[in-house]
């Protein structure tokens, strides 16, 4: 299996690691709001869902309606044993080429002119 | 939304598209879309809870919507961050093959176009300034190209129309004359009996028909009113293959001598003159006082020969029996035979021609000649059309070498970007097409709204035409138009896109290699590039700019030609008897002497006079005659009018020797003559007399009843022109008294403002027959609407228009290059500012740039125009086309516009502070 994720496939991830047993839609697009500013659509996060969990990186389960939902119910999902797995190496990857450079690129070009 | 401000406690849920829905359920089968729309349905609540009003909310609801069917598996994120990211995943993949890169991948011009069109939200003000220009381009071509197409390339609308041929009557051997009395002596149209014989000689032929114009005075319905038509055989009918969409077309029993006199009607004139009325057929209809019985009416869309006839009509027994050869007035047309082309029966017809020479004298001097119909049609457009497809094809380069220009500078900028995209292994493919896809991005939007705009604009444009465009009524807007204006948008992208594209693509690379330092490196290479494009616009505008210029002052020479009698204060008014009067010469001169004296009596007139023929007043005629010098007898084609005596002085035309006429010389004296300088010098030369010719006395021949009939000159009068354009015509007058027709142009000279005799004019001559058309107009009024100076007026005006377009663009690019190279320049500017240039030196630099390059646009322009100009001669009036004050006027409006083009980027160096740019490196 690939280890390889997208940005925006870590990013839901660590939504569902934070959110734990209310991750479903709604609260996932708020939870990538909330901390990068960044406007997501739905359909673009289950998309992404639906792909992780056909590769085994997420579960889900159907919960229950509310009448604001038109009385549809919600789909909770779950980050999985291997989904985290997947998600710290990939991010680890990431850090480790992050390293002693990150806060470099803040000031760049001034911190690397000759 | 009301409801869930109204009640609180209910739950209210926006109606979600039940489209949009389908689609969503659909788009995410399988991956939860019950959940998602719901999802959706939670979050529009909590939005319209939280803020209390729903719109914004409603409008993030469609936004999503829209945005979650966006999103396509297969790809991860929002629609846009996400992908740029995935792209770049996936070339980076690709980065150690850089072949297995090529091609067209569909996916790859999808994220290209979803680029070009964020990169122009960006910068909507470049991106609107650039889709209306060639909003502009591409429209006016499309335009101009529809038009062309319709009337050049569409066959015309009769049964297998390029077997349809006219036959003419040439002539070949008049000699002995001067050579321009000769041109004119070249007589096309062909007498009845000529046109029997070709009927029944030429085997190559499957019809032949012979037609002319007539106007006829309408009587018996309302007003008496003068309508336009034809007179016509049944062979023109069986040759154009249309059928009448009512009753039946002329057959050839209706050619007989003795059959009764027919009518076909228009489809126009049957709706407008009998509301549609099925019951037509067999009417009689009442024309130039001769009843003539309904028997057919044309379908809707059939014209012929121009779209302004409202009538076909059989010609008169005294028409068909017509032997007289000499002259002639009718034009055939003939429908060659299938697998007969066009020079077997030219040579068939030729042979014919010999034959009738040998069987008639006067056919000997004649040949014949075979004309495709289709050519006749359209000439007369083909100079204006041809015109304005040279201006809009100009436009639309000058927008493609702007906007080329534009683009250029936009990559750039822009370079920094790409270079990363090349570091991240795009290739230079790649690159080339994302630049590309831009452009046609840019192109096909203004495609669009081009389109759309010659759509709109197509008929009031062709109904501003004056006179017309032969076949205006079958252009229209198809589907063929659609496809063409893709196609000149295509052109354009490619126009517009590949420039910057291959500059880009090199200069990224070179970026790429030397990533991180702040100068560029494509730098001077791009600069020179702009500075071509920017030369060509100039170049293309001086050329449009002097076309125009030569235009507008052909007008000018028109409007001031001077005809060489007064105009400003002569009325005109045409009258055309109907038939009672015709019986004799005697009842037509009657009315016109007593129409004369009542003109006369009326206060404010202080001269009035007939002529059969006058300028712009109608058509000119030239009946059949022949002159008697010392060298025989030679058969010519000039205008002869019939004039009442005072005509001269009315005109005030001096009678340079002999005498004018008096009204003793009537039907009872000696057949007179006066002839006008030109046609005497020309006819009689004699270089021992004063006035170069001998003239007096001299005699000219004309048709009578029985036998023909001499006329002696016996006066020669001062030349006056009969229209703007051309050479003074030979011509010769007889008085009214001997030489009767039954159409006079009354000349009334007035003391007071023309305008105010109008209805006094009217009244007086119709006092004399209520049943008679008069519409009086000014000769200054007729002179300024007719057709060819209509024709040079528009041509002036509309190509002005793309002129300044073409000029204001030109000036963009020039603005435009100098602003951004100053901005490029501004580290440079700075350090010499600091170093202590004056500011002026400076200033002056940027301006000097300017003008340089607006001054090598010029050289090429003027190049361009002496190119061109040769095209141009034949819609010039007295203007070279190489007339230096249009060229200098053109350029000096550059120059100056150029300057102004350039100080303005210049300001910008005054704002420069040294310190702080100098900081900011």
């Amino acid at each position: 299996m690939s280890t390889s994720l997208g940005d925006f496939e870590k990013m839901i991830l660590f939504a569902l690691y934070r959110l734990g047993s209310d991750a479903y839609g709604v609260t996932i697009r708020g939870e990538i709001k909330d901390r990068t500013g960044r406007e997501v659509s739905i359909g673009s996060v289950y998309t992404a869902l639906h792909r992780m969990e056909k590769r085994g990186l997420v579960t889900a389960r159907m919960g229950e309606s509310t009448p604001e939902r038109g009385g549809r119910r919600k789909k909770y999902y779950r980050i999985t044993p291997v989904g985290a797995e997947v998600l710290s190496a990939s991010y680890e990857a990431l850090r480790r080429m992050a390293d002693g450079v990150a806060l470099d690129l803040l000031t760049y070009p001034e911190a690397s002119d000759v | 939304m009301s409801d869930a401000t109204q009640h609180p406690s209910s739950v209210f849920l926006p109606r979600i598209p039940r489209l949009g829905a389908l689609l969503l359920r659909l788009r995410f089968r399988g991956e939860g879309g019950e959940a998602l729309i719901g999802d959706l349905l939670e979050e529009y609540h909590h939005l319209v809870t939280a803020d209390g009003e729903s719109v914004r909310a409603r409008s993030w609801f469609r936004r999503q919507v829209f945005a979650s069917l966006m999103a396509r598996s297969g790809r991860t994120g929002d629609h846009l961050n996400g992908r740029l990211q995935a792209e770049a995943a996936g070339m980076s993949g690709s980065h150690g093959a850089p072949g297995s890169n090529r091609g067209f991948k569909l996916e790859d011009f999808r994220l290209d176009m979803i680029r070009a069109t964020r990169v122009f939200r960006r910068s909507p003000l470049l991106a609107a300034v650039t889709i209306i220009t060639l909003a502009i381009g591409i429209g006016a071509n499309t335009l101009i190209f529809s038009i062309f197409s319709d009337i050049f390339i569409k066959p015309l609308p009769y049964r297998d129309s390029e077997q349809l041929v006219s036959v003419y009557r040439i002539e070949e051997r008049v000699t002995g004359l001067d050579p321009s009395v000769e041109r004119l002596a070249n007589l096309y149209a062909v007498p009845y009996a000529l046109y029997l014989d070709w009927q029944e000689l030429g085997i190559h032929f499957d019809e032949i028909g012979a037609f002319s114009g007539t106007t006829l005075t309408l009587t018996g319905a309302g007003e008496p009113e003068q309508i336009r038509g034809m007179l016509a055989t049944a062979g023109v009918f069986g040759a154009l293959g249309v059928e009448p969409a009512l009753g039946r077309r002329f057959l050839p029993e209706d050619d007989e001598i003795g059959a009764d006199p027919a009518i076909i009607l228009s489809y126009r004139s049957w709706q407008r003159r009998f509301g549609g009325d099925e019951n037509v057929l067999s009417q009689s209809v009442s024309l130039g006082g001769v009843a003539y019985t309904v028997v057919g009416v044309m379908p809707q869309g059939f014209y012929f020969p121009s779209g302004r006839e409202e009538f076909w009509v059989t010609f008169s027994d005294d028409g068909k029996s017509s032997d007289f050869r000499p002259g002639g007035y009718l034009q055939t047309i003939a429908r060659l035979s299938p697998g007969i082309s066009l020079p077997a029966a030219q040579s068939q017809m030729d042979g014919v021609a010999a034959h009738l020479g040998e069987a008639y004298p006067s056919e000997s001097e004649h040949g014949v000649r075979l004309v495709p119909r289709h050519a006749l049609t359209v000439t007369a457009g083909r100079g204006q059309v041809m015109l304005f497809l040279g201006a809009a094809g100009i436009v639309l380069l000058i927008a493609c070498a702007n906007i080329a220009g534009l683009l250029l500078v936009r990559t750039m900028e822009r370079r920094r970007e790409l270079a990363v995209r090349v570091a991240l292994g795009a290739s230079q493919g790649r690159i080339i097409s994302q630049v590309m896809t831009e452009s046609l991005f840019l192109s096909l939007t203004g495609g669009v709204v081009g389109f759309v705009a010659a759509i709109v604009g197509l008929k009031p444009f062709l109904a501003a035409i004056p006179g017309g465009l032969p076949r205006a009524a079958e252009i229209t807007v198809d589907f063929k138009i659609l496809l063409l204006a893709v196609g000149i948008s295509l052109l354009t992208a490619l126009l517009t896109g590949l420039i910057p594209a291959l500059r880009s693509s090199r200069s990224a690379f070179d970026e790429a290699a030397a990533l991180g330092s702040t100068t560029s490196t494509g730098g001077r290479r791009n600069s020179r590039t702009q500075a071509v494009l920017v030369t060509v616009q100039v170049a293309l505008a001086f050329t449009l700019l002097t076309t125009t210029g030569l235009l507008a002052r052909s007008y000018l020479r028109l409007t001031q030609v001077d005809l060489g009698f007064e105009t400003d204060d002569l009325l005109v008014a045409r009258v055309t008897l109907p038939d009672p009067y015709r019986a004799t010469d005697e009842a037509q001169t009657r009315f016109f002497t007593e129409a004369i004296a009542e003109v006369r009596a009326l206060p404010g007139v202080e001269g009035v006079a007939v002529s059969s023929q006058f300028p712009y007043v109608g058509g000119t005629y030239s009946p059949p005659a022949a002159i008697e010098t010392p060298n025989g007898l030679y058969e010519v084609a000039i205008p002869r009018l019939s004039i009442s005596p005072d005509f001269f002085q009315v005109m005030d035309l001096s009678i340079l020797s002999g005498r004018g006429f008096t009204p003793d010389d009537n039907q009872d004296g000696p057949a007179v003559a006066v002839v006008n300088e030109t046609l005497a010098r020309r006819a009689w030369p004699d270089s021992t007399n004063p006035l170069g010719t001998s003239a007096l006395g001299a005699r000219i021949q004309i048709p009578g009843d029985t036998d023909p009939i001499w006329i002696t000159v016996v006066g020669i009068a001062e030349d006056f022109r009969f229209w703007h354009e051309g050479p003074v015509w030979p011509l010769y007058f007889m008085p009214y008294t001997q030489d009767t027709v039954y159409f006079y142009t009354f000349v009334v000279r007035t003391g007071v403002d023309p305008s105010s005799l109008i209805g006094p004019l009217r009244d007086a001559i119709s006092s004399l027959d209520r049943n008679l058309p008069v519409a009086p107009s000014l000769l200054v009024d007729r002179m300024r609407t007719t057709p060819a100076l209509i024709g040079v007026r528009f041509g002036a005006i509309a190509l002005g228009l793309l002129a300044t377009i073409a000029g204001l663009l030109a000036l963009m690019g020039i603005y435009g290059m100098l602003a951004f190279t100053i901005s490029r320049q501004t580290r440079e500017i700075g350090i010499r500012i600091a170093l202590g240039a004056r500011l002026q030196q400076i200033v002056q630099g940027v301006v000097v740039r300017g003008l340089r390059l607006a001054g090598i646009g010029l050289l090429a322009g003027l190049f361009l125009t002496l190119l061109v100009g040769s095209l141009l001669r034949s819609a010039l009036f007295e203007v070279s086309p190489t007339d230096p004050v249009t060229l200098g006027a053109a350029a000096l409006i550059i120059l100056t516009a150029t300057l102004f083009a350039s100080l303005l980027p210049a300001r910008r160096v005054t704002r420069i502070d040294p310190v702080e740019t100098l900081r900011r490196e």
